[in-house]
């Protein structure tokens, strides 16, 4: 039997194809089923999620009490609103004061650039810890602030070494001729430089946005008004407590079950990261290998 | 040694402390501590007297709790005076269940805002998070008004003398009665709550509550025809285990290894037991052995669900209402919870065990932990130190008056339903009433569950049949420095090799060498601390 050749690569026997083929199966049932059976908890009957011991894959109809529960009384909406304005301006931000700190530092002219660095590079290896933190944030009046939530971790020192690696490899004689045409620094960031670093920026950015989204210990330390907490905090409340709400020990109406409201906070919580995701997949592989390779 | 963040935290929290206050919070603390010991025991504890107001339908004594067959139909309003001072009161807390909503979108935070005469402006932390938010505001020297201090905090009495105000002058012995529902709390519970010679804090009682003994489905039982189980030793245990285990059928009798009850079967104190001035940790005890055994023969006769060693407690709790297990071993606190959560229907019903020997006769259960935190008042609190308790008394107003009504339950309509004269919480009276007032103070927990009078006949029957024979932890009220900042460490070893015995992956014969580790690690020095605490205050008499 001739081998079928294909753009000069020889297909392999369909033996081999449909063992392949098998183990993709495996491999794709192995990720999409525990993500089916989060969501259908999340929408599952009381009696099914407790007869079954927790998790169901086929639910007997769907409810979505666990998310009317989720979202009734307004934390969790105003938690969002929270979590998006912070992970919307700490990221801006963020951007803006990191491009700013390593177009500088990356420029070879710049004579205070190596003592910077070191600064820059000492806050990577020796983190102040909590209290000394918890101290400044208090100093500087931003308790109960929701820019306690911004400002402590606006700089990130890894992300500024990325994206001076990246600016340090940008083609001199562009710069040069920008500054040949009469452009002062901020223009030739502004108008060369950042137009060139897309592909960086979309990383940095998602990275920064990330840590925003997800970010929940300062909220507990700095934030004593609970009305200022993000989402992941909110619902930490609910993972971490393990009990649903406290006063239930009373007697009430049925409540939905912490399994089923476990799995919808998952899915709140995994929602607006895997939106974001392919609009900047495109520039992921390029922007990491490039801020990578060379530093 | 591997550092985790809390042991990290606890450490720092003594360095910046010693930073930001200028005091080392461990000064003076190993050089007065026997005289500290003694001068506790000087110390007069606030007189009870019991609030005599309600009549209990299920009259409890000094360790039974009271029983109610409905919510009286026309609570006392036992406190006129609002008894805030009009001014904001902070106050820092755990919460056990979800963030509430805030303040300005809580119609019961407001109501109680209101009856305060203050508005109460809560600072909350989930249970697993709330020692990191702690250590790091009194590292911080931002301390609210009125905190919650866990009982396990490290160098506590070092802590409240730098940071609490010392309430003896206002609770001490007949001085309690102008705050009559701190007065209702019974005496035992303010031993927990005495520090460098002085009151340091109000009690959030707990004990009976808090007794912990396995809980079973009765309706799954009687099924079975099984309508009174009462093993009479570990023999007729397994036996009842092994009937109401159906492994093919998804069935086990036990939603996890009971083994604090097998524990006790085996004649382990509870904790630390005290004979003539000697302490002897529960895990010296001979009964260890025993005990590991029989868990082990447990998981060997497959009637322990299997997945047990990884669930977590809401698992282990589905598992019950959903009829996958039988037994679960918990409090009187998490029966009540049961019922919240049925889905099984009107048959649902919890009871009890008793505790008999491993080989015959009756056990000695041990008693619940007296606290569950204290509640001190900051030292740079602007408000009164009278002002605070009466706070706290207001909060400790018992079941029976229209205070507790209103604190547990909230405004009818809105957070309850009545049921004749018994309030129903609705879903926004849960989620809006959590937001961790319970923690202030609190009178002790009564018997009772709207429209099911049932239910607190059967707790109150448990509780009369165990409470002669109950066993209590001897290092209560005994401050030990080790255990406090070591004891975690050293116990959390024992555990996980508890778990490998149960588990078949070690002999039980390792325990006896593991325990010698955990009394060099720290637990001699434990020992030698309580015993010299407890010399210390025998010798004040």
């Amino acid at each position: 039997m001739s081998q079928k050749i294909v753009q000069g690569v020889p297909m392999p026997g369909w033996p081999m194809r449909a063992f392949k083929g098998l183990v993709l199966l495996v491999f794709c049932a192995a990720v999409i089923i525990p993500f089916v059976g989060v969501i259908s908890t999340s929408v599952a009957p009381n009696k099914q999620i407790n007869e079954s011991g927790g998790l169901v894959l086929f639910p007997k109809s769907v409810n979505f009490a666990a998310y009317e529960s989720l979202f009734a009384g307004g934390v969790v909406t105003r938690a969002l609103f929270v979590s998006i304005f912070v992970t919307v301006v700490g990221t801006l931000l963020s951007l803006t004061v990191s491009c700013l700190l390593a177009y500088a530092l990356s420029r070879p002219g710049f004579s205070a650039g190596r003592p910077i660095l070191l600064v820059v590079l000492f806050s990577m290896l020796f983190s102040p810890g909590i209290i000394p933190t918890y101290l400044v944030v208090k100093g500087v009046g931003l308790l109960d602030s929701i820019w306690a939530l911004i400002v402590p971790t606006m700089v990130s020192a890894f992300n500024v070494i990325v994206l001076r690696a990246f600016f340090m490899n940008l083609p001199n004689e562009i710069t040069e001729s920008a500054r040949i045409d009469g452009a002062g620094e901020l223009k030739t960031f502004g108008y060369i430089v950042l137009p060139l670093s897309k592909a960086v920026l979309s990383v940095i950015g998602l990275f920064y946005a990330v840590a925003y989204w997800n970010a929940f210990f300062s909220a507990l330390l700095y934030l004593n008004d609970s009305k200022l907490w993000p989402l992941q905090l909110v619902l930490r409340t609910y993972v971490i407590n393990d009990t649903q709400l406290g006063s239930a020990e009373l007697g009430t109406e049925l409540l939905p079950p912490q399994a089923s409201i476990q799995m919808a906070i998952l899915v709140v919580s995994i929602v607006p990261i895997l939106i974001i995701y392919p609009f900047l997949q495109r520039h992921f592989a390029k922007g990491v290998l490039t801020g990578a390779v060379k530093g | 040694m591997p550092v985790s963040r809390r042991s990290f935290l606890g450490g720092g929290l003594a360095a910046a402390a010693v930073a930001v206050t200028g005091t080392p919070l461990l000064a003076g603390c190993a050089s007065d501590k026997k005289n500290s010991a003694a001068a506790n025991l000087a110390v007069k504890l606030p007189t009870y007297v019991k609030y005599g107001e309600i009549k209990p339908d299920l009259p409890g004594t000094d360790v039974v709790l009271d029983g109610f067959l409905k919510y009286p139909a026309n609570p006392v309003k036992a406190i006129t005076d609002k008894p805030g001072d009009g001014q904001p009161i902070t106050f820092m807390t755990n919460i056990p269940g979800a963030i509430p909503p805030a303040e300005d979108k809580n119609q019961f935070w407001q109501a109680l805002n209101d009856r305060l005469g203050s508005e109460l402006q809560i600072s909350m932390a989930s249970n697993d998070e709330y020692p990191d938010k702690f250590a790091t505001r009194v590292a911080g020297g931002d301390l609210p008004d009125i905190i919650n201090i866990p009982t396990t905090t490290v160098q506590l009495p070092a802590l409240l003398k730098a940071k609490a105000m010392d309430l003896t002058e206002q609770l001490s012995g007949d001085a309690v009665k102008k705050y009559p529902f701190l007065a209702n709390i019974p005496t035992v519970y303010w031993k927990g709550c005495v520090f460098n010679g002085g009151i340091y804090g109000v009690p959030v009682p707990r004990g009976m509550s808090r007794t912990t003994l396995p809980l079973y489905r009765a309706d799954l039982l009687a099924a079975k025809g099984i309508s009174n189980p009462a093993p009479k030793n570990f023999e007729d245990f397994l036996a009842l285990c092994q009937e109401m285990t159906a492994a093919r059928e998804n069935r086990w009798a036990w939603t996890r290894v009971p083994l604090a009850y097998l524990r006790q079967m085996a004649d382990v104190p509870n904790q630390w037991k005290e004979e003539g001035g000697k302490f002897t940790s529960f895990y010296e005890a001979e009964g260890n052995a025993d005990a590991l055994e029989a868990g082990r023969k447990m998981v060997e006769a497959g009637v322990i669900n299997p997945d047990s060693f990884s669930a977590k407690a809401s698992q282990r709790k589905q598992w019950f209402n959903g009829g996958i297990a039988s037994f679960d071993i918990d409090s009187f606190v998490a029966w009540n919870q049961y019922y919240s959560d049925n889905t099984a229907g009107d048959a649902f019903s919890v009871n009890m065990l008793d505790v008999p020997g491993l080989n015959g006769g009756q056990a000695k259960p041990w008693m619940g932990a007296a606290l569950n935190n204290v509640t001190a008042f900051s030292k740079d609190s602007k408000h009164s130190v009278d002002t605070l308790l009466k706070i706290a008394n207001w909060m400790a107003a018992p079941f029976g008056t229209e205070e507790y009504l209103f604190r547990k339950y909230g405004l009818e309509g809105r957070h309850y339903a009545l049921q004749g004269s018994d309030p129903v919480p609705t879903k926004t009276g849960i989620v809006e009433t959590g937001i961790g007032t319970q923690y202030i103070s609190d009178s002790a927990l009564a018997l009772y569950w709207p429209g099911k009078p049932d239910v607190p006949q059967k707790q109150h029957a448990i509780q009369e049949k165990i409470a002669s024979r109950l066993q209590y932890d001897a290092s209560y009220g005994l401050y030990s420095e080790t255990m406090s900042k070591d004891g975690a460490r050293i116990n959390g070893v024992l555990t996980d090799l508890e778990n490998q015995i149960l588990q078949g992956k070690k002999p039980v014969s390792d325990w006896a060498p593991a325990v010698k580790t955990w009394l060099s690690s720290g637990g001699e020095k434990i020992r030698g601390e309580l015993q010299d605490a407890f010399a210390a205050a025998a010798g004040g008499k």
